[in-house]
């Protein structure tokens, strides 16, 4: 054997060992970050009682006019989930900009969480104000929908919890039951027989994970949207269709149906029903319906960057179901904060990606 | 070589109903899969089913990256409850390895 060759084969072994020796790092890095993280997060639920800590005003400020009445037997319950939107999406910037910083970081901010919130420090400042004006407003659309179709209702205000969605999701059991447990616990001791939900992912904590949790948990979880389909068997009214301009052209919207809604809760449909009902075309497109696609949303705390890729390639499928006249113009209506916040950072054009309780309410009678 | 240990799997039996050993490694559940996981869920689950932890912990960063979005078990003709499954080798993970 020639010398070259050996030398160049040493040098091959040599890459490889090295490049072994580079992933194995990389992979214990992650490994540790992804521990870092649950860590953190688990921390604050017990200690802070929610995933992303946020100060009770800035979780009870959409409710500000709307005159709610607080408590009784049937509350609307946001699990604080269109709240954290923007500080989560402000958060996230953030922190990819000094990724590499936080990554080393984590071992300390982990220690020293417990005593200092350091996903409410992350998430001060961070929030743009007109992210927190839409979030809050579609609380605000929803609230007033149920007015509309005569539902009586209060609020907790700052006694509502975040239901633990995350970290039951990624399988840190023990702080979640734990947490669950103390949800129920007040629930019951503020006298609440009912929520009214406005999200998929409490929803299902309520309707699904929470009878199975939690012991003698026996409070119906409901969700608006199937509220309003109720209150529509019984006065089709609701809805005005008095804007004959907007009749005439005959809108359509995308519809974009959460995972959780479609598969988990087998409620998949139920949006582009009650949108027929206001005179708007639904449009499913090919990954749609009980096939809907994810946004990429579940696992953004641990990896941002997969996410991102997911939503561009869901925003991809409503494209191609475009006619070239389109021009990019038809809306992608959505029922979940999640879904709306990832798919609405993933458009590269005019597309415009909304709450479907602001297209109810644009149609609906006596603003 | 992969080194096995019936308690693991015994352990993931009793945190809820896991079903893996329902499938039949057929493969229709990665056709649709949004993310399209690094190791494919049935070879995930034949390292539960012989209690090849180490694998498990190795293949961690897959099985976090799943949606739970259920696609998969929309293909699946055993009805595996894949997401759900996934989930609970995520508690495994968390539990055992993470202390958590
Ligand atoms: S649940 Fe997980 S494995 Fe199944 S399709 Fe979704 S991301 Fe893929
Ligand atoms: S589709 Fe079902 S049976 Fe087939 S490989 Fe996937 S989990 Fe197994």
């Amino acid at each position: 054997m020639n010398s070259a060759m050996t030398n160049s084969r040493m040098d091959g072994n040599l890459n490889k060992m090295s490049s072994n020796m580079n992933m194995d790092n990389n992979k214990n890095a992650q490994t540790d970050r992804k521990c870092h993280i649950l860590s953190m997060l688990s921390q604050n639920l017990s200690i802070r009682r929610s995933a992303f800590p946020l100060s009770s005003i800035s979780l009870t400020a959409w409710a500000r006019g709307l005159d709610i009445r607080r408590g009784g037997s049937a509350v609307l319950y946001t699990g604080h989930m269109y709240q954290m939107i923007p500080y989560l999406k402000g958060a996230q910037k953030r922190q990819s900009a000094i990724k590499e910083v936080s990554d080393k970081m984590m071992p300390i901010a982990r220690l020293i969480n417990p005593f200092l919130n350091l996903t409410g420090i992350m998430s001060l400042f961070s929030a743009n104000k007109n992210d927190i004006k839409r979030y809050n407003g579609y609380l605000r659309n929803i609230a007033v929908i149920l007015k509309k179709c005569g539902i009586e209702f209060g609020y907790l205000y700052g006694l509502e919890d975040y239901a633990g969605t995350l970290l039951y999701d990624m399988g840190v059991y023990n702080a979640f039951e734990r947490h669950a447990d103390r949800v129920f616990r007040r629930l019951k001791r503020l006298g609440i027989k009912t929520v009214i939900t406005v999200e998929p992912h409490t929803t299902e904590m309520f309707k699904k994970i929470y009878p199975m949790a939690v012991d003698g948990f026996d409070i119906e979880a409901v969700t608006y949207l199937e509220l309003l389909e109720h209150a529509l068997k019984s006065n089709g009214n609701i809805f005005s269709h008095i804007n004959n301009a907007q009749k005439r052209q005959k809108k359509a919207v995308w519809v974009h149906d959460s995972c959780v809604y479609a598969r988990h809760l087998d409620m998949d449909g139920i949006i582009a029903s009650l949108l027929k009902k206001t005179g708007i075309e639904p449009l499913i497109p090919y990954y749609g319906g009980r096939l809907t696609h994810c946004c990429g949303g579940p696992i953004e705390a641990l990896f941002p960057e997969k996410t991102s890729q997911i939503a561009k390639r869901r925003i991809e499928h409503f494209k191609k179901g475009e006619n070239e006249g389109d021009n990019g113009h038809i809306p992608v209506v959505t029922a979940c904060p999640i879904c709306h916040l990832n798919l609405h950072e993933a458009v590269s054009d005019k597309t415009v990606v909304e709450d479907v309780s602001n297209v109810f309410i644009n149609d609906m009678r006596i603003m | 070589m992969i080194k096995a240990n019936q308690e693991i799997y015994k352990q993931l039996l009793s945190i809820g109903d896991f079903n893996a050993s329902k499938c039949f490694s057929c493969g229709s559940c990665t056709a649709l899969c949004p993310v399209g996981l690094d190791i494919l869920p049935r070879t995930l689950f034949r390292y539960a089913i012989l209690g090849a932890g180490d694998k498990i912990i190795e293949e961690s960063d897959a099985i976090f990256s799943c949606l739970l979005c259920r696609l998969c078990e929309e293909m699946c003709p055993e009805g595996v409850n894949i997401a759900e499954n996934i989930r609970m080798l995520r508690q495994y993970i968390a539990e055992r390895e993470y202390n958590l």
